[in-house]
């Protein structure tokens, strides 16, 4: 089936909440179906008890979801914006990644965080920040970043068939563009486990989240002599440090690429990981594309000026297959 | 809705049928107040005399009569959650001394595996200790979560959450009694209403003292005022309570007012206290000492059983940290496990 990218996440949750009871959907306006229509049906489908409208109240919301899945429920949480997250970053950083700690093992919790980045839809510098390396750095947060209409039905899927907390951030940009062919099946993405796009020889491309789709648009603007090989890691934490390193040493040419802030981003992680095992087989520097340190501005010409789009990331190969 | 504020007086032997109470009943509430005042003197002791415990520990001396309250209400499948002064809460639940002793001293055989400490020591799920929070308010919107687990899975349990007159100001409390409001989850409240925020007197951050009753109705939230020295009156209020907690109709809030006769923390020796006040309130207010004389006036125990239940928890303590002492921390390889 031909979907779009917001069309299976929510198959992937819709299908998952039918299997199982324990799931309950909560967030500010879900009933209806929330500003983009992420949680669209899901009311109609599993009524009050199990599709809850919040108010807004991140920390209470969060720590909901935090107790419910200590005792037993797998709540996703719906925060609207990612943005609204830090909000509840006390929550989430002192009780949603320390639960199995404190409790020395004797509880799991199995909450998954679901929220969404607006970079590219013109929100201004409070609705638009992409800034996974505020969660990556805490020990115990699985964080994964969904790119294709593929990997979101696998990676939600799979965030409430295990028992760790879980942030998943959608990039609402590629919602209704990105429209991909996705099996029918059953089907699980794993967390820890990076996708390789495309196979190729000249210049390894590492990238997540909306600049998937840029890269894969790049690789279509490229001279045919260019050969990329481009990697989606998708899950940044746990991260496949073992895909890194092998794509890496492929072609020994590194472009690193996200639309983080650049100060201790994921990014320049994985540029310190490739570094650390095969400084030696590089045969250039390791190029790392993102935006620059400044606040995502409101302007439309000057979003896309910020963006790192498929001309930025086109320009960055050719330097490097030099 | 009904709003319901009322004081609630000590109930007298004529009300003990209707409240469930019998003299064996009365007993374990004095005993359980005895052994977390004996397990406390001997944490005490052990960080300030002998240097044996370190880090920060914030005790439970003169809050006892609210856990032994609420340990004779509490039935299997109810759950517990506490906050950073919870050794209290940790005896309350039956969790062993020795155990606590050894999550003090850091080691595998603590409950925790000496990896959470003072901060959240009352957690042993197989106890009905979920959870405990260090950070001030934090766990409050987190039982909201639980209480609704339980009313979603249609248990009747009940969930009870534990939090001090400070943590009112928190933006965690607002958010939490937003949820537990709007959600009318099986949740109660107990303010451990110890008049101490850290250094500074409650009293001195708000602009009327019954700051913290009137924030728990403006979410309509009943509340009910106790004293909070005398067991009988917490566990009243809470068997006042139960029904409408037990069968789902929502949150209620109780209000225990208590003395903290420490300092904050451990090593804090409370110099702002006003000259004279401590004691005063363990002269006339001390929970244990004044529900011991009630049960002996009223004949219930006599003076000799009454010694033996001081000596008897005396000794107890002493052994489960003889126990304690034994153990030995877990290696750093093995944290990942709890990752």
């Amino acid at each position: 089936m031909k979907i779009s990218h917001i069309e299976a996440c929510r198959q992937g949750i819709m299908e998952e909440m039918e299997r199982d009871n324990s799931i309950v959907y909560i967030g500010e306006d879900v009933r209806k179906g929330g500003p983009h229509g992420f949680s669209k049906g899901l009311y109609e489908k599993f009524g009050h008890e199990r599709v809850i409208d919040s108010p807004i109240s991140e920390i209470g919301l969060v720590g909901f979801g935090i107790g419910a899945a200590l005792e037993g429920l797998k709540p996703i949480v719906e925060i609207m914006y990612m943005d609204f997250l830090p909000i509840a970053m006390e929550q989430i950083v002192n009780h949603m990644a320390q639960a199995r700690f404190l409790t020395a093992g004797q509880k799991d919790l199995p909450l998954v965080i679901r929220t969404q980045y607006s970079l590219g839809r013109q929100h201004g510098p409070q609705h638009s920040q992409f800034f996974p390396s505020l969660f990556t750095n805490v020990p115990g947060l699985n964080v994964v970043v969904t790119s294709t209409p593929y990997n979101c039905r696998g990676l939600y899927k799979h965030a409430l068939r295990q028992n760790k907390p879980t942030i998943i951030i959608d990039p609402a940009w590629i919602y209704y563009r990105f429209v991909d062919e996705v099996p029918e099946r059953d089907y699980e993405v794993k967390f820890g486990k990076a996708n390789l796009i495309n196979e190729g020889e000249d210049v390894t491309l590492i990238t997540f989240g909306r600049t998937v789709y840029e890269s894969i648009q790049a690789l279509k603007q490229l001279p045919k002599e260019v050969s990329v090989h481009l990697v989606d890691l998708q899950s940044l934490k746990p991260l496949d440090i073992e895909a890194i390193v092998r794509a890496a040493k492929k072609t020994g040419r590194v472009l690193v690429v996200s639309e983080e802030h650049p100060h201790s981003s994921v990014a320049s992680y994985v540029a310190s990981l490739i570094y650390e095992y095969c400084f030696g087989e590089l045969e250039k520097p390791i190029k790392v594309l993102t935006p620059p340190d400044i606040h995502v501005p409101f302007s439309p010409m000057l979003e896309k000026t910020y963006m790192v789009t498929s001309d930025k990331i086109v320009k960055a190969i050719l330097e490097l297959a030099e | 809705m009904k709003i319901n504020v009322s004081h609630v007086s000590t109930p007298i032997k004529s009300e003990f049928d209707k409240l469930d109470l019998h003299e064996n009943k009365l007993i374990d509430m004095l005993k359980t107040m005895v052994l977390i005042r004996a397990f406390e003197e001997k944490v005490e002791e052990l960080y300030l005399k002998e240097g044996v415990l370190i880090g920060p520990a914030h005790l439970y001396f003169g809050s006892e009569a609210i856990a032994a309250g609420v340990k004779n209400f509490l039935q299997r499948g109810d759950l517990v959650i506490s906050h950073h002064r919870g050794h209290g809460h940790a005896i309350m639940l039956g969790i062993e001394p020795s155990k606590l002793f050894a999550e003090l001293l850091g080691f595998r055989e603590g409950n925790l595996r000496g990896l959470g400490g003072s901060m959240h020591l009352p957690i042993d799920v197989s106890k009905g200790g979920l959870y405990a929070s260090a950070i001030v308010g934090s766990q409050i919107p987190i039982a909201v979560g639980v209480a609704f687990s339980q009313k979603y899975r249609k248990t009747g349990h009940v969930t009870i959450v534990f939090l001090g007159d400070g943590a009112t100001n928190t933006g965690a409390f607002a958010e939490g009694m937003v949820m537990a409001s709007f959600l009318r989850v099986p949740l109660a409240l107990i303010c451990e209403d110890n008049k101490y925020a850290e250094f500074t007197r409650t009293a001195d951050l708000f602009v009327d003292e019954d700051v913290v009753i009137q924030r728990f109705l403006s979410y309509n939230i009943p509340v009910l005022i106790v004293d909070g020295n005398d067991p009988l009156s917490v566990y009243k209020a809470l068997k006042i309570y139960e029904n409408e907690l037990r069968s789902g109709k929502g949150p209620v809030a109780i209000v225990a007012n208590t003395y903290r006769l420490k300092g904050h923390g451990v090593y804090d020796k409370a110099p702002y206290k006003p000259l004279g006040e401590v004691e005063l309130y363990s002269r006339l207010k001390d929970p244990i000492l004044t529900f011991a004389n009630r049960l002996v006036n009223e004949g219930i125990i006599t003076h000799d059983s009454l010694d033996a239940i001081f000596e008897e928890a005396k000794k107890s303590i002493e052994k489960a940290f003889e126990e304690a002492k034994k153990g030995s921390p877990l290696s750093i390889e093995e944290l990942y496990f709890y990752v």
